[in-house]
């Protein structure tokens, strides 16, 4: 259902906000710009944490589970919360309020909250 | 009082990486001056620099930058870097290792951090350039961070977890000489075992062009003529960054754990010109009274100085008034040799009062005293005062340290043998 094709300039910028990610991560975001499909969420977002991780488990991002905290289970801090939530602002094209972003604690709440954003 | 000693060096200056490169770059009368192709490319004023080797900051992406393979980090260490907390975090290492400091004596209630640089200009530049035109929602978080005046400070404290003391001095090239004295005036109340004293800057061209604008800088493109400290034909300072880390110690506990001791710090002794935002007071009446106060401090008399490591920078009027302030302190039969060293390493600003320090330890640990280079012709204005030309194998028994910076903030630190 894409709506219209995608800018080469968009491309570029999505590609900058997804620097030093993997190239599946990219590809699923580039997927999700055309098609909006929910589906390439759990790929972009663990791909994002994945390259922010302050102190990542030696299991790695990709193994974690929707129950998994944030902070304590996937190794985020504070500074690689903020850059998941402005490559999440930059790459879905959403904006998240500091009050929102303070409640998510888990990657389950994390992709739910992106779902109800996106769907708003 | 407590009596304080130096118990540790660590170097990352334009003149080698480490303790054994930079003494023997000094003992070899080996200057760290290049062209700085990136810098000449900008303007056409200033050429060259005290450049650092083997670290290498291409983009702001801390990820893109490169180090020499003893230098690590982690991706979530590099996040908050700038340049000189990167020099830093290196010549802390090498100091920590020196100083033979476990890590429970590393970060401990008793011991402290005092640094000084002037923040990363570019990495200032770029945050701010982000929040204006990407809007603070699209600009990376620890931006605010890199581009804070006190970065160096939030760095060190955070990576060597810093239990004690701990404050970023701000006073142009006085800076790290205040933080030394002041670092020494905790140890001897009583209030700290060990401080560390950190110097840093980087080595960019946003942190060097301002200074060409006040016409400040040799515009010399050959790095055998500049800078030229007493040289007649002095045309002004080059600078350079790095970082230079000193280890102060009380000396009982020092002693107590067998620490190796490169001198004692006897005193150090501060005052202001109250003349002038940027140039010194020609009389060099404030750096003068530094030099008293330090002598006082230290309880010595002048004739028993046996080197002066030169705050001269090869200004015109920066060095006539240290020449002044010199001839009127050390007078009769006292003259001790003195030399500047940033003739081989540069200006190194924020850093030049600790990379001075550190190399007047070294002096007197290794016993000689290094040359004031590339002098052609002495200004006449020297007469009375006993340049060293060429280095001098003799090993100095009491060694003052001279900064003196813009707003006439001027220091004298008094190291002795121990």
């Amino acid at each position: 259902m894409a709506e219209m094709p995608m800018t080469e300039e968009r491309k570029q910028e999505i590609a900058k906000s997804l620097k030093r990610c993997s190239d599946e991560t990219l590809e699923a975001a580039l997927r999700f710009e055309e098609s909006r499909d929910l589906a390439e969420l759990p790929a972009i977002i663990l791909g994002v944490l994945a390259r922010d991780a302050a102190n990542p488990k030696p299991e790695g991002v990709a193994a974690a589970t929707d129950d998994c905290r944030l902070m304590e289970d996937i190794g985020m801090d504070s500074f690689g919360m903020i850059e998941v939530v402005m490559t999440a602002e930059e790459v879905l094209g959403i904006t998240v309020a500091n009050q929102e972003m303070n409640e998510i604690r888990t990657l389950g709440q994390l992709k739910s909250f992106l779902r109800t954003k996106l769907a708003a | 009082m407590n009596r304080v000693v130096v118990t540790g060096l660590g170097f990352i200056s334009s003149i080698g990486n480490n303790r054994a490169a930079v003494l023997d770059s000094l003992r070899a009368g080996r200057g760290g001056i290049e062209l700085m192709p990136e810098l000449a490319a900008m303007n056409d004023r200033v050429k060259l620099a005290g450049t650092v080797k083997g670290f290498h900051f291409p983009t702001s992406d801390p990820l893109d930058w490169s180090f020499p393979e003893n230098v690590q980090f982690s991706r979530t260490q590099l996040r908050t870097m700038i340049p000189n907390a990167v020099y830093s975090v290196a010549a802390m290492e090498e100091a920590i290792s020196d100083a033979q400091l476990d890590p429970t004596l590393v970060s401990s209630p008793e011991t402290g951090l005092y640094c000084a640089s002037a923040g990363s200009a570019w990495l200032t530049h770029l945050a701010i350039e982000s929040v204006l035109t990407r809007g603070p929602a699209r600009t990376s978080a620890p931006t605010v961070v890199t581009g804070m005046p006190n970065s160096l400070h939030l760095n060190l404290t955070a990576r060597f977890a810093i239990k004690g003391a701990s404050v970023a001095f701000n006073s142009a090239c006085a800076s790290s000489s205040h933080a030394l004295g002041s670092a020494c005036d905790l140890i001897r109340l009583g209030r700290q075992k060990i401080m560390f004293v950190v110097g840093a800057e980087d080595c960019h061209p946003y942190n060097i062009l301002p200074f060409a604008s006040l016409r400040a800088l040799s515009s010399q493109s050959d790095p055998a003529l500049a800078p030229r400290p007493f040289d007649v034909s002095r045309d002004g300072f080059v600078i350079t960054g790095g970082s230079a880390v000193l280890v102060l110690e009380d000396a009982d506990h020092a002693a107590a754990r067998g620490a190796s001791i490169y001198a004692e710090v006897k005193g150090w002794g501060q005052a202001s010109d109250g003349y002038d935002v940027v140039a010194p007071d020609p009389s060099g009446d404030g750096l003068a009274r530094a030099m008293r106060n330090a002598l006082q401090d230290a309880h010595l008399h002048v004739s028993e100085v046996d080197y002066i490591n030169a705050h001269a920078t090869a200004t015109s009027a920066g060095d006539l008034a240290e020449l002044n302030a010199l001839k009127s302190v050390f007078k009769n039969n006292a003259r001790p040799k003195v030399s500047s060293t940033k003739a081989f390493t540069g200006h190194g600003l924020s850093l030049a009062g600790a990379l001075e320090a550190a190399i007047s330890c070294l002096a007197i640990r290794e016993g000689f005293m290094p040359a004031s280079a590339k002098i052609e012709l002495l200004d006449p204005a020297c007469d009375g005062v006993s340049i060293l030309t060429s280095r001098c194998d003799e090993r100095p028994r009491v060694v003052m340290s001279n900064s003196s910076g813009f707003g006439g903030a001027n220091v004298a630190l008094i190291f002795a043998e121990p």
